[in-house]
């Protein structure tokens, strides 16, 4: 049978991302930092976004990103592309958020744009980026793009 | 708009005995008589989800004669006929929208036991019951026994029924067994769940009830178990024990010429529903004097020191055990038929009034989200026993993925809206830190989302699966693990605790799987063996051909074995392939892994070709032989598809036991097998044997022989059942804020 622990992390998880989303970065406190930030700092992070671009495209872009950044940063591609052969042939790290066609063809199953905001500042909590590169939509025109339905469950 | 109803059943469909048999026979009993009946599904605290709705409920939901209720949905009934007090004992987890003119709490349950043990706190059901639906409650007992055990005063906002709510049966079910000769042996015979508190305590008790004297009687028993050899050991070599069942009791009933039944002293039997169904085919019952009350002239009371004289004297006086027979039947007929419970409605002013033809039109369910969650693998197994499960899902239920496999497009190919979750190996970061950014990630698709359901398909259960799942005890969580772990993964059994249900797909080969699922503690349901497409559902042979384009006369053989991430198999597949080409009629389909786009060990030979296929098995009857890894599905696939394989396990210690599966096809001649580090040199050979065509058909009868269904629909049920019941299995009271 399910053994229910006594809720612990609900207040915290919520609490850390609120932290270091809505504060300035010099009030976040050290401890909250090192939980959320998931890589050793020893390279800073570029993170590199690619919304609604050909998906024949992006091979190219990851090539040369890769050349001009990856020997002093770490980078870390953030797709709308299902499809990640691109990224996998050339063995780099990717996250993935799902297109503005797929929110439209599931627009229903949750409030996408808060949704969305959500899962930036999230993304952005992970690798805790020096920099962002935009190719195509940048992120706020992503969002800004999503499906903005009221819920009411 | 509101959904009205006549009755509505409020009910945990679990119970595997009388309680859910009563219900099911009283909502058929209503329906057929005009009533518009629904049912609200509760998972209560007294049995583990594991246990399956019973299958008589379930098939009037399927037939639509019974509407199922969702949680959320607004209901207007005349009458809600909660059942058993237990599934009250806490305040169910979310609002009931639900208004009635008559609340009637059936209690199907003594308030106490024989020893004076309380069973449920009347007075904490009633509140709950009277919170949920702000109206007093009617308590309804199943018999005397029941009212009896109720004490005085009642609680607040509690009435008392002025007549018990008894069991009813439909007797054109239990047709009356043929009287005139009696056995020799006498079949003694009985019939309940299997729970010790249904036997006499005692085995000397036990053997005067049902005695060992095998010259004399036969011991028949419905509802036997390992059970029964801890509470007698030894159990009389005269008892025939068969499992508890849900079908054919009345063939049972008809093969007994006695029914005997005696229970444990701290046991309080409330009713006795099988008592019912054996006195209605008509049986000669012996009961112990307490069931006087309710079966009154229908059954013959003794201790258990008179049961022999009993038999012996009836055995040998057929008018007398014909005008037992007969007083029995009539009872029944008097007190539990089916025009009885349109009697009892009408006196409490229930008639139909939303009979299907004037009732409107009805509403669909709220559309739910399963969200699946899944690691990563190292092929694609999970994403696809997944798929197999969300393809059978009833519409209405709209299943989500959240995935560590980079192979996530063959989900959103499907239709199906995913997530990838990339696991800290993928992308180069430590485990611990990842634990609580997945912990995070998950939050938020759960918080967004709201499913009533998640489902996980791993191995690995990792840390921040297990904390965000701590923080949504509402959530119903079902672990479905497939079984042949390598001990390697055993640290992960300690997880089985942080979720509600763990489903097993059954395996082929279960008999060679001795690794650690099998000595889990949790209570774990295991289906038949999971397939995504039913090998029936499969194209044609022409059809398939057209499409991948391969002439007819060429034999062709498929190679799948997958993406070599782990386990290199460059080396084997190079040999299979060169023997498989040494026929000249023969054509090699090597099938890339959908995480592979090509492989580099290719032939140039003409009659090698490399594809991208997904799902292959779809197409499979193109192929005249497969090569193939052995994971679970492909496994699986190949063998209930019936296509003759030589399977090469992948060995590498993290993976499931696949030589095990490999050994299993051997022996029972439902495949071959190459072992990479044991076979280099015999591929010639084993692919002769794969393409010879007696050894083929040999192979194909044996695949043909086995008897199955697909698993995936029977955990489709499961979700379906859990998407849509309110929880009443832990007190909500208690949560902290």
């Amino acid at each position: 049978m399910k053994t229910v622990p006594p809720s612990k992390k609900g207040t915290k998880l919520q609490g850390l991302r609120n932290l270091f989303s809505r504060r300035p970065e010099s009030e976040i406190a050290d401890e909250a930092k090192r939980e959320l930030c998931v890589h050793d700092k020893k390279k800073p992070v570029v993170i590199v976004s690619i919304f609604a671009v050909e998906q024949e495209m992006i091979g190219e872009i990851v090539d040369v990103t890769s050349k001009r950044y990856s020997k002093t940063s770490r980078l870390v591609f953030v797709t709308d592309c299902a499809d990640f052969s691109a990224f996998m042939q050339r063995g780099v790290v990717f996250e993935y958020l799902p297109s503005s066609i797929v929110q439209k063809l599931h627009c229903n199953t949750m409030p996408w744009r808060t949704y969305l905001q959500h899962r930036w500042d999230l993304l952005l909590s992970k690798w805790q980026p020096r920099k962002i590169l935009a190719y195509g939509q940048n992120i706020e025109r992503f969002i800004e793009n999503a499906p903005d339905i009221e819920f009411s469950r | 708009m509101s959904i009205q109803l006549d009755l509505l059943f409020v009910a945990d469909c679990k119970f595997e005995g009388g309680t859910s048999s009563a219900i099911a026979t009283e909502m058929l009993v209503a329906v057929r008589a005009g009533y518009r009946v629904g049912l609200l599904m509760i998972k209560g605290p007294l049995l583990p989800a594991t246990f399956p709705t019973h299958p008589e409920i379930r098939s009037l939901l399927e037939c639509g004669l019974v509407e199922r209720i969702d949680p959320t949905s607004d209901v207007e009934a005349e009458a809600v006929l909660v059942h058993h007090p237990n599934i009250l004992e806490n305040r169910p987890a979310c609002r009931l929208n639900i208004r009635t003119r008559l609340l009637l709490l059936v209690l199907h349950h003594p308030m106490y036991d024989r020893q004076g043990e309380l069973q449920y706190d009347v007075d904490r059901v009633v509140q709950n019951c009277f919170e949920s639906f702000f109206m007093e409650v009617v308590l309804a007992p199943v018999s005397d026994t029941v009212r009896r055990s109720l004490r005085s005063p009642l609680p607040e906002n509690a009435t008392l029924s002025g007549e018990n709510w008894t069991n009813l049966i439909l007797l054109d079910d239990w047709p009356r067994k043929k009287t005139g000769e009696i056995g020799n042996p006498v079949v003694i015979g009985r019939h309940s769940r299997p729970d010790p508190l249904k036997w006499p305590n005692r085995r000397a008790d036990a053997l005067l009830a049902y005695p060992d004297d095998a010259g004399r009687y036969k011991v028949r028993v419905l509802g036997a178990g390992p059970y029964l050899e801890e509470l007698y050991r030894p159990v009389p070599q005269n008892w025939e024990l068969l499992p508890f069942s849900w079908d054919g009791i009345p063939e049972f009933l008809q093969s007994l010429d006695f029914y005997v039944y005696f229970h444990s002293d701290e046991w309080s039997e409330a009713f006795g529903r099988t008592i019912l169904e054996a006195l209605a085919v008509g049986l000669v019952v012996i009961l112990p004097p307490t069931f006087r009350e309710i079966f009154a002239e229908a059954a013959i009371y003794a201790e258990p020191e008179e049961v022999q004289d009993i038999v012996d004297r009836l055995a040998g006086d057929l008018e007398e055990y014909q005008k037992q027979s007969d007083r029995a039947h009539a009872f029944v007929y008097t007190h539990f038929s089916a025009d009885a419970y349109e009697q009892r409605l009408a006196r409490f002013d229930l008639q139909v009034r939303f009979a299907p033809a004037s009732a409107p039109v009805l509403q669909p369910m709220p559309e739910r989200a399963i969200l699946f969650l899944s690691s990563n693998g190292i092929g694609v197994g999970h994403l696809v026993q997944q798929m197999a499960i969300a393809d059978r899902l009833p519409a209405g239920l709209n299943s989500v993925f959240a995935t560590m496999s980079k192979a996530h497009s063959i989900v959103q190919d499907s239709g199906y809206l995913s997530f990838f979750l990339p696991h800290h190996a993928s992308i180069g970061v430590p485990s611990e830190n990842w634990n609580t950014m997945l912990a995070e990630e998950l939050y938020d698709l759960i918080k967004f989302i709201e499913p009533p359901v998640l489902a996980y398909d791993a191995t690995a259960v990792f840390r921040g699966v297990t904390e965000v799942l701590a923080e949504f005890p509402d959530l119903i969580s079902v672990w479905v693990r497939r079984p042949m772990w390598a001990p390697f993964h055993e640290p992960f059994m300690q997880s089985e605790s942080s979720f509600d249900l763990i489903l097993e797909p059954g395996e082929l080969a279960h008999a060679f799987d001795h690794g650690p699922t099998l000595h889990g503690t949790a209570p774990v349901h295991t289906v038949s063996p999971v397939l995504q497409i039913d090998p029936t559902a499969r194209l044609s042979r022409e059809s398939a051909r057209a499409a991948l384009g391969l002439d007819d006369e060429v034999r062709v053989v498929a190679l799948q074995l997958g993406s070599g991430v782990n386990f290199d198999l460059s080396g084997a597949r190079r040999e299979i392939i060169d023997a498989i080409l040494e026929y000249p009629d023969t054509f090699v389909l090597d099938i890339c892994s959908p995480l592979v786009n090509v492989y580099p060990e290719c032939s140039e030979n003409p009659r090698y070709r490399q594809i991208s296929l997904f799902p292959s098995f779809r197409f499979s009857c193109a192929f005249d032989a497969a090569v193939s890894v052995a994971g679970y599905n492909a496994f699986h696939e190949q063998v209930l598809g019936a296509i003759p394989t030589l399977f090469v396990p992948n060995e590498a210690p993290e993976m499931d036991r696949q030589a095990a599966r490999g050994r299993w096809a051997e022996l029972t001649g439902c495949g071959l097998m190459y072992r990479r580090d044991r076979d280099d040199g015999r591929a010639r050979l084993l692919v002769r044997r794969l393409l010879d065509a007696d050894e083929q058909s040999f192979i194909r009868s044996r695949c043909h022989a086995i008897r199955w269904k697909n698993g995936a629909s029977e955990i489709a049920e499961f979700i379906e059942d859990n998407a849509r019941l309110v929880r009443t299995d832990r007190d909500v009271t208690k949560d902290v804020f």
